[in-house]
């Protein structure tokens, strides 16, 4: 395989790819506060990078708790519902993303 | 949150100068809010300073930086004035600032009626501690103590 070839991804491997990733993140970046250093663990970074297939898997889990997905669903979808009074407010921010995603066409 | 009080082993591991003062757990673990928040005084909203878009909640007219010098403005909006020491002072409260060694605000913590700290650990719980239980290679140290008039 040349170096800028790359196995595609099945639908089942990208979820349990998506799982290990973000329980490794969860993790390793549970006691920080920094958002920056948050989203810029690697585990989270390749989440960025499985792209728009992953964002119903992002979505299942916002809906489950509200955590740091918002750089990531940011950087893949190029949008942000999250309004100014909303911000830092994890609860109003992840339905603001669940709503955008409906509204959006995902499912999950 | 442990039965006796103690961070789970993992968290512990962290943190191992934790272990080696006294400290205790005092909520259960939350992502509502972090520990520049909590050390402000608020429990239901995440402070983060972060482009683009400024996706949390950072004060206004503060630059959107992680300096500690724009932490100190941050909480110098609140009233907050820079001190140097950490001892308790009748009338006072006061906020300590953890940095790493480039210069970044890590984490923020503030000091009880009894002289202890109160932390928010990131997502995980909020601590009762002393100031050197968390001194550690990605907190970083102290390196900024303010302090108010209680109201």
């Amino acid at each position: 395989m040349s170096p800028y070839q790359y196995p595609v991804i099945q639908t089942t491997d990208i979820e349990t790819s998506f799982l290990e990733l973000a329980e490794q993140w969860r993790r390793e970046t549970g006691v920080l506060s920094v958002t920056s250093k948050i989203s810029m663990h690697p585990a989270y970074q390749r989440i960025i990078g499985m792209g728009q297939p992953v964002v119903p898997l992002i979505m299942r889990e916002l809906e489950r708790e509200p955590d740091h997905w918002f750089w990531a669903l940011t950087a893949i979808t190029g949008a942000n519902p999250v309004k100014e009074k909303q911000r830092g407010r994890l609860d109003q921010m992840a339905q603001a993303w669940l709503a955008w995603g409906r509204e959006n066409g995902y499912r999950w | 949150m442990d039965i006796d009080g103690k961070l789970e082993i993992f968290r512990e591991n962290k943190l191992p100068n934790l272990s080696l003062t006294e400290y205790s757990v005092t909520s259960k673990q939350s992502k509502l809010y972090n520990c520049f928040a909590w050390a402000a005084g608020e429990d239901n909203r995440w402070w983060s300073p972060i482009d683009p878009d400024n996706i949390y909640y950072w004060v206004e007219d503060v630059a959107i930086e992680l300096k500690i010098s724009t932490f100190i403005q941050a909480y110098q909006s609140l009233g907050y004035e820079v001190c140097d020491n950490s001892e308790l002072e009748p009338g006072f409260e006061k906020i300590a600032i953890y940095g790493d060694s480039e210069g970044e605000a890590t984490h923020a913590a503030r000091q009880l009626p009894n002289g202890k700290w109160t932390s928010k650990l990131g997502s995980w719980e909020d601590i009762e501690h002393e100031l050197e239980g968390l001194t550690v290679e990605m907190y970083g140290d102290v390196k900024q103590i303010l302090k108010r008039q209680i109201r």
